[in-house]
């Protein structure tokens, strides 16, 4: 399968105890998705070109999404399979 | 033999190249190769991935030499941050395991997991779960090697690549790291390999089975060391974090007495000072040094510095010779000398064997100074000492190496 990297705008919430949340994805239409839950956080590989990203597996509008953050750029992308 | 310990040896696979498979998952499918500058003509192969490897290109081939070899090859330039992003990332997973970790460059570690074994599971528990997790968090792949000392875990995390664990056991080595040609034991060059080969040397099982006497008084001290290394019997430490800082120099000063004023005093100062600093560089295992620096304090106690070249060398009377040479070509205002130093750096890396390179004379002088050192290690540091030192009766009871001094930190145990 082939996989298209796509970088998105993300709104997150900073933890107190620490670590980093994503709340809403905005797309590139200007249209919010809220993340209701996140499942996993863990430092995974992508299908596409990245290095070290975290992997924040998440629920959002119903469905499980995942979305990488680069830390070396800070920057958030998601994989759209083509 | 002392089979107690349990020691990893973890290799990432063709590193830089699976780094920048990373970066550009599309590289998967082509020969790659990574490169020093080309535009500032260091365009050589630096590493290369699997499917380069088969077309036969070698780390070290000219970029040329790589495409003749390898039709169709992709070259990209090095990224260093980027590997040691990676190579750090891998190294916090070590951790988790154990805190004796030794790196050796930038996609090798040791591990001594003799401990760890009591929280994780046995040596090879350890090297698969470490191996899965590289690759599950990192995306890149590690070879493992599992054994009970350094020498042994090398060879056997390059026995199966890429993304494996092999165990060499006090049961199993004879079969399988004494059939290994002996070349591929570590510090043994191609000038060694080929050295032992005139004595139907050309396995490591050969190696460890050879005439330790015979090697020793074929090969010198490393006779010895290559025929412990061959029979698993190397029981040198994995340094723990924090222990494998890197010395920089070596070096030792001294304020005299009294004031020295003639050119002969202040080398006889040099000579006692460079027979301390060239004793411990040889114990530093640090090879040879390529710069010398000297320090001098006259009486006014101004300060006058100066360094320069020499070639290669670990020998105290060069040294010395090449300290004097510096005072000479130093301005000073020829006032009477306080104080002097003596500090060398710019260490040749770990010795290579090489039987071939070196003359006679040099040979010889080494020879000596082992000699001295061995009397001095036994009889104390007075036992033996330089005729020009002599000269002064004071100065002929000083140690400098031994107990007087205290060895800036940084001097490795």
């Amino acid at each position: 399968m082939q996989y298209e990297k796509v970088y998105v705008e993300i709104l997150a919430r900073f933890l107190r105890g620490g670590g980093m949340r994503p709340t809403f994805v905005v797309w590139e239409d200007g249209k919010r998705y809220a993340v209701d839950r996140v499942r996993f956080v863990e430092r995974a590989p992508a299908h596409v070109g990245s290095v070290l990203p975290v992997r924040y597996t998440c629920i959002v509008a119903g469905r499980e999404r995942r979305l990488y953050f680069e830390t070396e750029e800070m920057r958030w992308f998601v994989e759209i399979e083509r | 033999m002392n089979v107690s310990r349990c020691i990893l040896h973890s290799d990432l696979n063709n590193f830089y190249a699976s780094v920048e498979m990373l970066k550009d998952p599309s590289l998967h499918s082509v020969p790659l190769a990574v490169t020093g500058s080309i535009k500032d003509r260091h365009g050589i192969v630096l590493a290369k991935n699997m499917l380069a490897k088969r077309a036969g290109v070698k780390t070290g081939d000219v970029v040329w030499q790589a495409r003749q070899k390898c039709q169709g090859i992709v070259f990209v330039p090095a990224d260093f941050s980027s590997y040691i992003r990676v190579s750090r990332a891998v190294r916090k997973i070590y951790e988790r395991f154990t805190d004796r970790i030794e790196s050796f460059g930038i996609d090798e570690c040791w591990l001594d997991v003799t401990a760890s074994r009591f929280l994780f599971g046995d040596g090879k528990t350890i090297a698969e779960t470490i191996r899965e997790t590289v690759k599950r968090e990192c995306g890149v792949t590690v070879s493992v090697g599992v054994s009970w000392n350094k020498i042994f875990a090398k060879l056997a995390s390059d026995m199966k690549k890429p993304d494996a664990v092999t165990v060499i056991s006090p049961e199993n080595y004879r079969e399988t790291a004494w059939k290994l040609p002996a070349g591929d034991l570590l510090y043994v060059g191609r000038a060694t390999a080929k050295r032992l080969s005139i004595f139907g040397i050309s396995t490591i099982g050969d190696l460890a089975c050879a005439d330790e006497g015979m090697l020793i008084q074929e090969l010198g001290k490393w006779g010895k060391v290559l025929y412990d290394y061959a029979n698993g019997a190397d029981s040198s430490p994995v340094k723990a974090m924090g222990e494998e800082r890197e010395v920089k120099s070596i070096g030792n000063s001294l304020t005299c007495y009294r004031d020295l004023e003639e050119e002969d005093e202040i080398y006889m100062l040099f000579l006692l000072l460079a027979d301390s600093v060239s004793e411990r560089l040889s114990e530093s295992g640090l090879g040879r040094a390529g710069t010398v620096k000297i320090s001098v304090v006259d009486r006014d106690l101004h300060r006058f510095g100066k360094q320069g070249k020499t070639q290669f060398t670990r020998n105290a009377k060069e040294l010395a010779d090449c300290a004097m040479e510096l005072f000479r070509a130093l301005k000073t205002d020829g006032k009477p000398v306080r104080a002097l130093g003596i500090s060398v750096s710019e260490f040749g890396s770990m010795e290579q064997l090489d039987l071939f390179g070196r003359s006679a004379e040099e040979e010889k002088r080494e020879r000596a100074d082992a000699a001295v050192s061995k009397i001095r290690e036994k009889y104390g540091g007075l036992a033996i000492q330089r005729a020009a030192v002599l000269k002064d009766e004071r100065l002929k009871e000083l140690d400098v190496k031994g107990g007087h001094l205290v060895h800036p930190e940084g001097r490795r145990k």
